[in-house]
């Protein structure tokens, strides 16, 4: 055993007892043996819209097993996450993004269950082409709720009342604000205050008009995200030039998501720009009811230049399954992701008014409005992932830090780039990718 | 406090326990003074233990994770120089966070004390109204700080009721305290204080109130202003309530976390990161390595502003 070796070991024995010690609480408690009903720690988003929670539920009742649920605030949703990760905390399953960025944060491979030779896997279409694999191409996720689709929010009576049209293009919403701000709306609400909501809209700008095979470039080292003609500097670019054009709210550094989604429901704001998956927190702003969501807010797709569609997979009814020594939860673990896309799925659809991603399953009866606009963006296209997903470190820096210091001008579109670089570097190192 | 009060009490001990047996050297009460090291002894054994499982053992093992590559992307942990702190630095994390953190500490510490004192002394008699005002100042020390955070959150917004007050004089007010960098460190820094003013206060009472009367007087007779009398009598014998209340509120907001995530989670831009901010982010995007380096810096800030700190105070003491 060399030195290095004997140091690693030292490091590895005290890292392992500080999980020990850390990771007391963690895991949950088994209610029952090898042959009685189970108990599964479930991790999951306090996001989650009933039709989720009632998907659990069905699962109790067509299993006999208990689901304990374990609330993970969605504000910081990830971060609280891998801070229990880290303590060597292990649900039985949990929700989490099935993007590449964020599913090798939890080395699947040597963590979660492969789910590859799953069923749904065969029978969700192209679904995981885009997400849901680790770096080895494994399938590590069951994803369950249609794509988050990234676009604006709008106030129809505001739009109307000024003669104007969803705006699909970055163009035609710049265009739109000197009309809205004259008459004292907010033409596009950011909420700083939530810190990540604003990287939304570079992030989208740079998704839309990247070249195609941008993050495959990048990479193989072939483009950087700090070079001259990156779409992430124009993203950052182009946030600068709505935000001289008077589009945004003036407090936009303390602004919260739910202040958009209440802004815009009321008509004090004209657009949110934020993806379909905060539809459950609009339909709250609007007491629950869905006609009168209907009523007064759409949804539209928008492109950097020419309209379209950035999605992305999100952790709401997005579930991995760690491995777990005691197989009776295992085994239980994976009854659970069964049913959630078998035969639980069709009742969760329909009660959820979403639409389905798995082949076989019914569309909802009487979808909203505002789910038939998510599909029909999609369905009119061109889709395109969410650019970052792929790339180690994901571009959101510090979730969203390197941006929140942008937008108040502690730094430079060029020096978030540059750092955004930086991170992919590390990120990509620690993830032991050729090359770096 | 090694008062002349104090010293009076700590005589009788000392010399009871020094008596020797005529012509031996030996200690009469050695069994005793035995039985009593082993009491003193069991009494501490659960602070001990709890101190060395809860801050010990997780120093000693956060030491090499902080040098460490150990990041959730793998299982592997291995030492890595100090490319952690390499990496803090490139990317500008590192010192914007202690300067956050430092910032931030002095000017609760300063704000904390200042008007505790200054509450310490309009409350220091023990009378009814006064035991009112107390209890109302201590209220804020039983909240949770994320709770105070949320509260102050909503009192600073744009549109909150501060601004709503500042509007009665200034009209159309309506400055974002935690929304400007120039304001927002200095706001958090204040609800810090706020928080913990109450706890301060008592200690000062208590210390004011430890100030023998007598000398007070002889002061006054002598002709002492109230300044004087303040400056020259009150404050050096306050010393070891200075020294409690200064390094407690200093080192305990170089701990800052609650407040600040409640209030502005670190924003506007990186203006109010403090250490443990940054550290959390880290943990979120999985580089425990740089996490644990970071824990490593707060307990170096820790040491190197603590003991020179408590020294200097303690040499004041009277």
């Amino acid at each position: 055993m060399n030195a290095n070796t004997r140091g690693s070991a030292v490091i590895a024995t005290l890292a392992v007892s500080g999980l020990l010690l850390a990771g007391c609480s963690g895991g949950g408690s088994s209610a029952g043996g090898e042959d009685g009903p189970v108990t599964l720690t479930l991790w999951h988003n306090t996001q989650d819209p009933p039709a989720v929670l009632a998907l659990y539920t069905a699962y109790e009742e067509a299993t006999g097993n208990t689901i304990e649920l374990v609330d993970v605030p969605a504000d910081g949703f990830d971060t609280t996450t891998l801070t229990k990760w880290a303590a060597g905390e292990r649900p039985d399953v949990m929700e989490w993004f099935p993007a590449y960025n964020f599913l090798q944060q939890l080395n699947p491979a040597e963590n979660l269950v492969d789910l590859s030779d799953e069923e749904f896997v065969q029978k969700s279409g192209t679904v995981y082409d885009q997400s849901g694999r680790g770096a080895d191409g494994n399938v590590y996720t069951a994803i369950t709720t249609f794509p988050e689709t990234w676009g604006l929010y709008y106030n129809k009576a505001v739009l109307e009342e000024h003669g104007l049209e969803p705006a699909t293009t970055f163009d035609e919403l710049e265009a739109q604000c000197e009309t809205l701000s004259s008459s004292g709306i907010i033409p596009i609400n950011q909420a700083g205050g939530s810190v990540w909501p604003p990287t939304v809209l570079p992030l989208l700008y740079a998704t839309t008009t990247a070249p195609e095979g941008w993050a495959a470039d990048v990479m193989a080292q072939e483009a950087r995200i700090n070079d001259p003609d990156s779409p992430m500097l124009a993203g950052l670019e182009a946030w600068s030039s709505l935000k001289d054009s008077d589009c945004f709210n003036e407090d936009y550094t303390t602004s919260t998501f739910e202040d958009s989604v209440q802004r815009v429901y009321s008509g004090e704001a004209a657009y949110d720009m934020i993806h379909s998956n905060i539809a459950s927190v609009y339909l709250d702003a609007a007491g629950g009811d869905a006609a009168a969501l209907d009523a007064a807010v759409g949804f539209t797709a928008l492109g950097g230049t020419s309209k379209a569609t950035g999605v992305s997979y999100g952790p709401i009814g997005s579930f991995v399954v760690p491995k777990n020594e005691d197989s009776a939860k295992q085994e239980a673990a994976l009854e659970f992701i069964r049913f959630v896309t078998g035969d639980g799925y069709a009742q969760y659809i329909e009660e959820s008014g979403t639409f389905p991603i798995i082949e076989g399953t019914p569309d909802p009866e009487n979808p909203s409005e505002l789910q038939m606009s998510f599909k029909a963006a999609v369905d009119e296209g061109p889709v395109l992932p969410m650019i970052g997903q792929s790339l180690p470190g994901g571009l959101t820096g510090n979730n969203g830090s390197f941006f929140a210091q942008f937008a108040v001008g502690q730094l430079t579109a060029q020096d978030v780039v540059d750092r955004m670089q930086q991170e992919f570097e590390s990120a990509a190192r620690a993830q032991g990718v050729e090359g770096f | 406090m090694t008062s002349a009060v104090g010293r009076r009490l700590d005589s009788p001990r000392r010399s009871d326990s020094k008596v020797e047996m005529p012509g031996t050297g030996a200690p009469v009460n050695r069994p005793r003074r035995r039985r009593r090291s082993a009491t003193v002894l069991w009494f501490s054994l659960p602070s001990i233990v709890l101190v060395g499982v809860f801050f010990v053992v997780p120093l000693v093992i956060n030491l090499p994770l902080a040098f460490s590559n150990w990041t959730s992307y793998s299982s592997t942990i291995t030492l890595d120089g100090w490319a952690n702190f390499q990496s803090l630095i490139e990317q500008g994390y590192l010192f914007s966070a202690i300067r956050v953190t430092l910032v931030y500490s002095v000017i609760a510490m300063l704000v904390q004390n200042i008007v505790s004192l200054t509450l310490a002394a309009a409350m220091q008699d023990a009378t009814r109204t006064n035991n009112f005002f107390r209890a109302v100042f201590f209220l804020p020390v039983l909240l949770s700080p994320l709770a105070a955070g949320y509260i102050w959150r909503g009192i600073l917004d744009p549109q909150g009721p501060l601004n709503s007050v500042i509007s009665v004089v200034i009209p159309g007010f309506d400055w974002a305290w935690l929304g400007e960098t120039s304001t927002a460190l200095v706001s958090v820094a204040f609800v810090d204080a706020w928080k913990w003013i109450g706890l301060t206060t008592l200690v000062y009472i208590a210390g004011l109130n430890g100030v023998p009367r007598e000398l007070l007087e002889a002061a006054v007779i002598d002709g002492a202003s109230p300044w004087t009398v303040f400056w020259k009598v009150v404050f050096p014998l306050l010393a070891p309530a200075f020294t409690f209340n200064i390094v407690i509120t200093l080192i305990g907001a170089f701990n800052a976390y609650d407040v600040i995530a409640a209030t502005t989670g670190g924003g506007p831009g990186n203006s109010t990161q403090s250490i443990n901010i940054l550290l959390r982010a880290q943990y979120g995007l999985g580089d425990f390595g740089t996490a644990s380096a970071l824990g490593l810096t707060i307990t170096v800030l820790v040491v190197v502003a603590a003991i020179p700190l408590v020294w200097w105070l303690r040499r004041r003491e009277v």
